[in-house]
C-alpha cells in the first residue's frame, strides 16, 4: 500500500521538468520541426500552391535544379560571392568599430547610437533609400560626382560591381549587430591581462594579437556562424536593391527560391532549394564548430 | 569541455533560427483571410462582393472611386475592393486563398494569367456573357481567342492597355519639330530622336534624350516582341508548343532595339522611363498607355500608336488586358453569383468603359465604346489602333511568367552586349522550349 501511494508522487517529480518544457516543445514541434519535415516532403512533390493533392515526383525537383535550371548554379555562385564579401568585411569592420567604441573617446555614447541607428531601419526602407541615392539618372551620388567633375556611374545597373555595392549597403545597414556583440566581448576581457602585457613590453598591436583576439574566440565563432547563416538567408536587402539583377548577378539562392516559388509557382522546386540551403548551412556549421573546437582543445 | 557544450547549444540555437527562417514558407501555403468580413452588410440584407485588384494608381484608384458610385446606386450589393501589390505576390495570394477556400468573389488578372488558373476558376457560358450585357461581336476577335480554352471562356475582358508612344510636345517644339506630327515609322523615330537628343546646358554632356529603354526587362521583352511582330515574326508557334522568336525577324527586331543606344545614340542606358519622361529628360517614351494619367498636369504630351518600326504588320503593338475571374464554386451560391454578375455588368457598360478610359487611361474592351473615343484629343489615335486590330495579346500558357523572365534575361544580355542577338535569342528559345515541354 505504501509503495502504491508513493508512486504518483515520484512520477510527478520525474515529470515536472518535462512539463516545464512542454510549452516550448509544443511550439517547437508545431512551428519548426513539423514545417521542416513538411518542407522536405513538398520538395518531393509538384505543387502549384492550389492543388491540395501535391503529386509526388520523387527527386525530380532536385534533378531539374541541378541539370536543367540555368539560373540555379548562377544563384549558388552569387550566394558564395555575397558570403565571401559580406562575412569577412562585416567581421573586420565590426571588430574595428567595437575597438574604437571601447576606447575612452569623447562622445562615446553618441557614436554608439550613430552606428546603431541604421540597424533599426526596415530592410525595405534601406533598399528604397539606396535605390534612389544610386539611381544613375536622378541619384544623389551621381549628382555630386558630376558636381566635382567626375563621370556619373551606373551603380546598381553595372553587373561588374553590383554585388560589392549591395554588400557595402548591407554593411552600412547592419554592422551594428557585430559591433555590439564584439563590444560586449571586449568589455568581458579582464583589464589585468592588458596590464600584464604592458609590463611584459607588448606594444598595442601585440596586445591586440595575443590578448584581444584569443579572448574574443568564442565571440568570433558566434559572429562567424551567425553571419554565414544570415548571408545564406539574405533576401530583403538584395530584393529591394536589385531584385537579383542586373543580368542575375545578385540573384542569390534565397532570391531564386522566392522567384521559383512565388513567381513561377513551382513550390516543389522552391522547397528543394531551401533543403539544399539547409544542408549546405548544416555542413558548414558542423565544419566551423569542429575547427573552433579543435583550436579550443 | 564547457566550450564544447556551449558550442553545441549555440549550434542548436542557430539551427533552430535557420529552420524557422526558411522552411515556414512551405509548410502549408499561406493561409489568407479575406480583408473584409462583410458581416454587417450581410445583416443589413446586402450581398457583399469582395474584389481583389492588382492595379494600383491610376487604374485601381479610379476603379475604387467608381465602385463607391456603384455601391450607392445598388443598395442590395456592396462591392469591397482591395488593392494588392502587383506581381508574383498578387498571384500567390490568389492561389493560396483559392486553396484554403477563402478567395474573393472576383479578382482581376492580366491577359496571360487565366491559363494559370483554369482548374480553379469559373468559366463563362454564352448565357453568362449575355447576362452581363456582352455581345461578343462587339469585341476584337483576338479578345475571345485569348480567353478561349477548350471551347470555354475563362475571364471577362474589362479593358485593354497596349504599348504606345508618349511624346513631349514642348520638347518637340523646342527642337523645331511639329508637335502635332509625332513619328510614325522607324526613319522618323530615329531622325526625331537625334534632333531631340541634346546638350541643353552646353556642358558637353547630353542631358536630354530622344528616348530611353526601360529598366524593367519584362516590358523590354514586350516592346521587342512588338517590333518582331511588326516584322512578321511570332513568339511561339501556333499551338504554343515551341519557341519561334529566334527567327530572322526576332533577331532583326532585337538588333534595331539595341541600336537605339549603341548605333543611333538616341537613348541612354536603360532607366526609369516614366520618371525620366515626367521630368522632361526624355522626349519620347514607349510604354503602356495607362501611364498617361501620371503625366497629366506635369508634361504637355501626346500619346500615339506605336510607330511602324517594320512594315510587314505596321503599328502592331503588344497589349495586355485586364480580366475578371471568379473562383470555382461561386456559381453554387446563387446570391453571391448574381451580385457578382451585377457588378460585372456595370463594369462592362458603356458609361463605365468610357469613363474608365478617360480617367485611368485603360482602353475599353468593347469596340462600340472605343469607337466613341476616336475623337478624344489624347486617346483618339490609340483608339484607332484598337479599332484597326493593331494590337496582339501574349500567348496564354501556364508558365507565362517563367517564359517572360527568360526573355527578360535575354533582353538584359543583349543590352549589356553579352553576345550577338542570334546567340542570345537561340539560347533563350531553348530555355523556353524546356518550359513549354514541361507543361
Amino acid at each position: 500500500m505504501t509503495k502504491i501511494t508513493k508512486r504518483p508522487g515520484l512520477l510527478r517529480k520525474r515529470m515536472t521538468p518535462y512539463l516545464y518544457l512542454l510549452p516550448f516543445l509544443a511550439f517547437y514541434f508545431i512551428l519548426q520541426l513539423y514545417p521542416l519535415i513538411q518542407n522536405f516532403y513538398v520538395s518531393l512533390t509538384e505543387w502549384d500552391m492550389m492543388n491540395p493533392q501535391k503529386p509526388f515526383v520523387g527527386l525530380s525537383n532536385y534533378k531539374t535544379l541541378f541539370f536543367k535550371d540555368y539560373l540555379f548554379w548562377g544563384s549558388v555562385g552569387a550566394t558564395l560571392h555575397y558570403i565571401f564579401l559580406n562575412v569577412p568585411l562585416k567581421i573586420i569592420i565590426g571588430l574595428a568599430l567595437a575597438i574604437l567604441l571601447n576606447l575612452n573617446l569623447k562622445g562615446k555614447i553618441f557614436h554608439r547610437i550613430a552606428i546603431f541607428i541604421p540597424f533599426v531601419l526596415n530592410t525595405a526602407v534601406v533598399g528604397l533609400l539606396f535605390r534612389w541615392i544610386l539611381d544613375p539618372q536622378f541619384g544623389m551620388f551621381n549628382y555630386y560626382l558630376e558636381k566635382v567633375g567626375l563621370a556619373p556611374q551606373k551603380w546598381l545597373l553595372e553587373p561588374k560591381w553590383t554585388m560589392e555595392i549591395v554588400v557595402l549597403v548591407t554593411i552600412w545597414w547592419s554592422i551594428a549587430f557585430n559591433t555590439i556583440v564584439y563590444l560586449a566581448g571586449l568589455q568581458g576581457i579582464p583589464e589585468e591581462l592588458y596590464d600584464a602585457g604592458k609590463i611584459d613590453g607588448c606594444n598595442a598591436w601585440q596586445r591586440f594579437l595575443h590578448i584581444t583576439l584569443p579572448s574574443l574566440k568564442n565571440t568570433t565563432m558566434f559572429v562567424v556562424i551567425m553571419q554565414v547563416i544570415g548571408s545564406f538567408q539574405a533576401f530583403g536587402n538584395i530584393y529591394m536593391l536589385t531584385g537579383g539583377g542586373p543580368l542575375n548577378s545578385t540573384r542569390v539562392m534565397m532570391l531564386h527560391l522566392y522567384q521559383v516559388g512565388f513567381y513561377y509557382f513551382k513550390m516543389g522546386q522552391a522547397a528543394a532549394i531551401s533543403v539544399i540551403i539547409f544542408i549546405i548551412v548544416l555542413i558548414l556549421t558542423i565544419i566551423m564548430l569542429r575547427l573552433f573546437r579543435e583550436e579550443t582543445a | 569541455m564547457r566550450v564544447v557544450k556551449r558550442t553545441g547549444l549555440l549550434m542548436l540555437i542557430v539551427m533552430l533560427m535557420f529552420i524557422s527562417g526558411t522552411s515556414m514558407l512551405f509548410a502549408k501555403g499561406t493561409q489568407e483571410k479575406q480583408g473584409a468580413g462583410g458581416k454587417k452588410e450581410a445583416a443589413a440584407g446586402k450581398q457583399v462582393v469582395n474584389y481583389w485588384s492588382r492595379n494600383g494608381a491610376p487604374l485601381g484608384t479610379v476603379m475604387g472611386n467608381m465602385i463607391k458610385e456603384f455601391n450607392k446606386a445598388n443598395p442590395d450589393v456592396q462591392v469591397k475592393m482591395q488593392i494588392m501589390t502587383w506581381g508574383g505576390e498578387y498571384y500567390s495570394k490568389i492561389r493560396s486563398s483559392i486553396m484554403v477556400g477563402k478567395a474573393p468573389e472576383i479578382f482581376d488578372v492580366a491577359v496571360y494569367a487565366p491559363a494559370m488558373f483554369l482548374k480553379y476558376v469559373e468559366s463563362y457560358t454564352a448565357d453568362d456573357l449575355k447576362q452581363v450585357g456582352i455581345n461578343t461581336s462587339d469585341y476584337l476577335e483576338t479578345t475571345w481567342k485569348a480567353l478561349n480554352f477548350g471551347g470555354k471562356y475563362y475571364g471577362i475582358p474589362i479593358g485593354v492597355f497596349p504599348i504606345g508612344l508618349f511624346y513631349n510636345k514642348d520638347l518637340f517644339q523646342k527642337a523645331g519639330l511639329d508637335p502635332a506630327k509625332p513619328p510614325t515609322n522607324r526613319t522618323e523615330f530615329i531622325e526625331y530622336g537625334k534632333k531631340l537628343t541634346q546638350d541643353t546646358d552646353g556642358d558637353g554632356k547630353i542631358d536630354q534624350w530622344g528616348t530611353m529603354e526601360v529598366d524593367w526587362y519584362n516590358l523590354v521583352g514586350w516592346i521587342w516582341e512588338s517590333f518582331m511582330v511588326q516584322n512578321g515574326g511570332s513568339l511561339l508557334n501556333k499551338d504554343n508548343t515551341k519557341a519561334t522568336f529566334d527567327s530572322k525577324e526576332g533577331v532583326e527586331a532585337l538588333d534595331l532595339y539595341v541600336d537605339f543606344i549603341r548605333k543611333y545614340k538616341i537613348s541612354p542606358p536603360p532607366g526609369n522611363v516614366p520618371a525620366a519622361f515626367a521630368s522632361q529628360k526624355i522626349a519620347m517614351s514607349i510604354d503602356f498607355i495607362h501611364g498617361l494619367s501620371g503625366f497629366k498636369g506635369k508634361v504637355n504630351f501626346g500619346v500615339n500608336r506605336m510607330p511602324s518600326f517594320f512594315n510587314k504588320r505596321p503599328h502592331m503593338s503588344w497589349s495586355s488586358m485586364n480580366i475578371f475571374l471568379s473562383p470555382k464554386g461561386l456559381r453554387k451560391d446563387a446570391g453571391k453569383w448574381q451580385a457578382t454578375m451585377k457588378f460585372v455588368k456595370w463594369v462592362m457598360g458603356t458609361d463605365f468603359q468610357k469613363r474608365f478610359a478617360l480617367e485611368a487611361g485603360e482602353m475599353p474592351s468593347r469596340l462600340s465604346a472605343f469607337d466613341a473615343l476616336k475623337t478624344d484629343p489624347l486617346l483618339g489615335d490609340i483608339a484607332g489602333t484598337l479599332a484597326s486590330s493593331q494590337i496582339f495579346f501574349p500567348p496564354s500558357i501556364k508558365d507565362a511568367t517563367q517564359m517572360f523572365s527568360i526573355i527578360a534575361d535575354a533582353m538584359g544580355q543583349a543590352f549589356a552586349g553579352k553576345g550577338s542577338s542570334e546567340k542570345i535569342l537561340a539560347d533563350a528559345a531553348k530555355r523556353v522550349d524546356q518550359v513549354l515541354a514541361a507543361q
